[in-house]
C-alpha cells in the first residue's frame, strides 16, 4: 500500500515541480516553490483518504483497482484545479497572462505549475503578488470537496480555432486576426498533420485568447472564457499525447482509454452539405465509465474516446438528406457511440 | 538551437517552441542577441521588440568581440520576415497584416513601422529570390517591384515617425537597393541616418551594400564609401572600421580578390585589425585578421595568428568555405 501511494504522491508532486531548465526570475521561484512546500504535506493524508473510501466502496475488490481509484482521482485534481476560478479578478488576471505572446514559450515539461510561472513571469511585478495569492487560495483546495464544474463547452475552442485556419487555407474566410509567425510559418507555408497541429496548440489558442480580449475590448464573456479554460486544461489526451494511434482506425478501440479502463458513450453531431460532403464534426456530449470516484465528472479522462468517435463518425456513410435539408444546403445527424471493453 | 530548430520547421517538421525558454549553454554572445530578436518575432512579441530595439539604439551597444547588438539585433528580425524556403505567399501576407496592425495600434513608434516595411520588403524579396535578374521570371519581378514600391510608398507616408530611428534609415538604404536608386541618393540617406545615430552600424553596412559593383557600385565606390565612414569613425574607432567594411566588401563580393579587384590596403586594413584585437581580442576577431592576412598574402602575419588561434579555428569567418580555406592558408603559411 504505501509503494503504491507513494508513486502517485510522486505523480501529483511532479505536477507542481520547478525545474531548473525554466528562467524565471529567482524570487518568482522562491514564492511558488514556499508555495508548494506548505501544500506537499497535505497530499499523503488526502490519498489516504481516498484509498479508505475506495475499500469502502468496493471491500471485494483488490488493492490494485483501490490504488487505480485513487490515481484516477488525484489526475482528476489536476484538471480541477487548473479549471477552478478564485474569482473574477483572477479570471481576468488569468485572460491576461496566458494572452501573452510568448506564453508558450516554455519547456513542455509534466509540470502544470511551471507553465504558470513560465506566464506570471512575462506579467507585470505589480501583479505578481495577486497570481500568487490567487493560486495558492487554488492549490489549498486540492482534493477538497468543490462545486461541480461547469459544462464542457460545444464546439470546443480548438474546434473553433482549427475551423479558422483551414478556412483560410482554402480561401473560403478571411481570420479575425493576423497569425503570429510560429502559426503562419508551420500552418501557412506547408500542409499540417495532425501531429504538427498538436504541437501547435498553445500558440494557437494564445492567438485566439489575444484575439479574442482585443474584441471584447478586455471583458471577455464568461461562456467564452471557459472554452479557453477547459482548451488549456490538462487532461489524459493532452498528457500522454496518445489518445489514438497516429491513425485511428475506426474499428480500434483507443489503446489509451483501454489501458486507464475508460468505457462509455459519445455523441457526434455531423454536419454534411447537400451533396453528402462532409463539413464537420463535433462532439456534443459524452457518458464515461472511469476507475475514478463517482461523485466527481472525470474531467481528467473525458475527452479519451473523442479522436475515435470523431473518425468512426467521419467513416460513416453519408445518408441521404431531406427535401428541406436540401433545400437548406446543409444537413446534420447526431450519432452515439458506444465503447464497451470486452 | 533555434537555427536548427527553424531550420527543422523549414524542412516540415513544426517547431511550436520552448528553446529559448530554457537554461542557455555556452553560446555566443552574438547568438543570444541574434536569437532573441529572432524569437520575440517569431512569437509576435512587439513590445519587448520595442524595449530591445530601444536598448541597443544607445550607443556603444556591443558584445564582447566588438559587434553591434542592433545588427544582430536586424540579423535576427530578417531571419522571421525572410520565412520558410517553401513558404506561400500567405505568410507573408500574414506578416504584412501583423505588422500593420501593430503599426495601426503603434502609430507614433518608429519601430513599428520599420517592420511593417520590412515585411513589405520581405513579401517582395520572396517573388524575385536572390538569384541574378535574368534568372526571375518577369511576373516574379514585377510582384517584387510592386511590393518595394509599396514599402517606399508607406516609408514616406509615415516619414515623421519612422526616421526618428536610425532603423528607418536602414530600411531605406535596403529598399533603395531594391528599387535600383542611384549612388548620391544613398549617399544622402546613409548620411542623414548618421546624422541621427553615427553610431548605427546598420548604416555603414547598408550604404556599403549599395556601393558594390554587384548592385551597381564599383570599386572606387566600395572605396569612397570606406573612406567616408572610416574617416567619421576615426576619433572613435582608429581604422576599425576600414578593416572591418573591407571584410564585409570581401564577405559580399570580392571574396578572395578583395586585395586584387577592389582598394583594399593591407597595411591600413592591419592597422585597424591590430585596433580591434587590442580592444576586442576574441577568437573570432583573430580568426577574421587571419582569414585577412592569408588574403594579402603576408605569410608572417598569418603565422603569427595561426599560432594564436591553435586548434579551434573559428571557420564561420573563414569566407563562405570556411574549413577548406583555413586549411588551404594554413598548408600555405607552413610551407617551405
Amino acid at each position: 500500500v504505501a509503494a503504491g501511494l507513494d508513486r502517485i504522491q510522486d505523480g501529483v508532486r511532479a505536477t507542481w515541480q520547478l525545474g531548473p531548465e525554466l528562467q524565471v526570475d529567482p524570487d518568482l521561484r522562491r514564492a511558488v516553490q514556499a508555495m508548494v512546500d506548505k501544500q506537499l504535506p497535505r497530499i499523503r493524508p488526502i490519498l489516504n483518504r481516498w484509498l479508505d473510501e475506495a475499500r469502502r466502496a468496493q471491500p471485494e475488490a483488490e488493492l490494485s483497482q483501490h490504488l487505480g481509484t485513487v490515481w484516477a482521482r488525484a489526475n482528476n485534481e489536476m484538471s480541477m484545479w487548473q479549471l477552478d476560478s478564485a474569482g473574477p479578478e483572477h479570471d481576468r488576471r488569468q485572460q491576461k497572462a496566458f494572452a501573452h505572446p510568448r506564453a508558450c514559450d516554455a519547456p513542455n515539461g509534466k509540470s502544470a505549475l511551471e507553465a504558470l510561472m513560465h506566464v506570471w513571469n512575462l506579467a507585470p511585478l505589480s501583479e505578481r503578488k495577486a497570481y500568487l495569492d490567487s493560486e495558492a487560495e487554488l492549490l489549498g483546495r486540492w482534493g477538497t470537496v468543490r462545486a461541480a464544474p461547469p459544462a464542457r463547452p460545444s464546439p470546443s475552442l480548438d474546434d473553433v480555432a482549427w475551423r479558422a485556419i483551414d478556412e483560410q487555407i482554402a480561401g473560403k474566410a478571411a481570420l479575425p486576426a493576423p497569425l503570429t509567425p510560429v502559426l503562419s510559418w508551420n500552418l501557412l507555408g506547408l500542409p499540417s498533420d495532425r501531429a504538427t497541429r498538436k504541437k501547435l496548440n498553445c500558440a494557437l489558442q494564445t492567438w485566439m485568447l489575444a484575439t479574442d480580449l482585443n474584441q471584447a475590448k478586455g471583458d471577455l464573456p464568461d461562456e467564452r472564457w471557459l472554452m479557453h479554460k477547459y482548451a488549456r486544461m490538462p487532461d489524459a489526451v493532452s498528457w500522454w499525447d496518445q489518445a489514438t494511434p497516429t491513425s485511428p482506425q475506426a474499428d480500434e478501440y483507443p489503446s489509451l482509454a483501454r489501458s486507464l479502463v475508460v468505457e462509455g458513450s459519445v455523441t457526434v453531431k455531423i454536419t454534411r452539405q447537400a451533396d453528402g460532403k462532409l463539413l464537420r464534426t463535433e462532439i456534443i456530449r459524452r457518458d464515461l465509465k472511469t476507475p475514478g470516484p463517482k461523485d466527481q465528472r472525470p474531467l481528467f479522462y473525458e475527452t479519451l474516446l473523442d479522436e475515435a468517435s470523431l473518425a468512426k463518425a467521419t467513416a460513416l456513410p453519408p445518408g441521404q438528406p431531406t427535401q428541406d435539408e436540401i433545400k437548406s444546403g446543409l444537413y446534420m445527424r447526431q450519432v452515439n457511440f458506444s465503447f464497451v471493453l470486452k | 538551437m533555434k537555427h536548427l530548430l527553424m531550420a527543422i520547421a523549414l524542412c516540415g517538421l513544426v517547431w511550436a517552441g520552448n528553446a529559448s525558454a530554457q537554461a542557455p549553454a555556452a553560446r555566443a554572445e552574438e547568438d543570444l542577441v541574434q536569437d532573441e530578436a529572432m524569437n520575440l518575432l517569431w512569437w509576435g512579441d512587439f513590445d519587448e521588440l520595442e524595449r530591445r530595439h530601444a536598448s541597443y539604439q544607445q550607443v556603444d551597444q556591443r558584445t564582447g568581440a566588438g559587434r553591434s547588438k542592433l545588427v544582430l539585433f536586424r540579423t535576427g528580425l530578417a531571419q522571421v520576415f525572410d520565412g520558410p524556403d517553401n513558404s506561400k505567399d500567405a505568410y507573408f501576407a500574414q506578416m504584412d497584416a501583423l505588422t500593420l496592425a501593430w503599426a495601426r495600434a503603434h502609430p507614433r513608434s518608429a519601430l513599428a513601422h520599420v517592420l511593417h516595411a520590412q515585411a513589405l520588403l520581405a513579401h517582395g524579396w520572396s517573388y524575385r529570390g536572390h538569384g541574378y535578374a535574368n534568372t526571375i521570371p518577369p511576373e516574379a519581378l514585377s510582384d517584387f517591384k510592386r511590393y518595394t514600391q509599396a514599402a517606399l510608398q508607406y516609408a514616406a507616408e509615415h516619414q515623421a515617425d519612422m526616421m526618428r530611428s536610425s532603423s528607418g534609415y536602414v530600411m531605406l538604404l535596403e529598399a533603395g537597393r531594391a528599387a535600383g536608386w542611384d549612388l548620391d541618393r544613398f549617399r544622402a540617406v546613409a548620411q542623414a541616418g548618421m546624422a541621427l545615430n553615427d553610431d548605427d552600424e546598420g548604416l555603414y553596412r547598408g550604404w556599403l551594400a549599395a556601393a558594390l559593383p554587384k548592385w551597381g557600385g564599383s570599386a572606387a565606390e566600395v572605396d569612397r564609401v570606406i573612406q567616408d565612414i572610416a574617416k567619421r569613425t576615426a576619433a572613435k574607432h582608429g581604422d576599425i572600421y576600414y578593416s572591418r567594411m573591407y571584410a564585409w566588401a570581401s564577405d559580399w563580393e570580392f571574396h578572395h580578390q578583395v586585395f586584387s579587384d577592389s582598394r583594399a590596403s593591407w597595411p591600413r586594413a592591419k592597422a585597424g585589425y591590430e585596433e580591434l584585437i587590442k580592444r576586442y581580442p576574441a577568437a573570432v576577431n583573430i580568426n577574421g585578421y587571419a582569414h585577412f592576412a592569408c588574403l594579402a598574402k603576408d605569410k608572417p602575419q598569418l603565422l603569427a595568428l595561426l599560432q594564436r588561434i591553435g586548434e579551434a579555428p573559428v571557420l564561420s569567418v573563414w569566407g563562405t568555405n570556411g574549413a577548406r580555406t583555413y586549411e588551404t592558408c594554413q598548408r600555405w603559411a607552413t610551407a617551405p
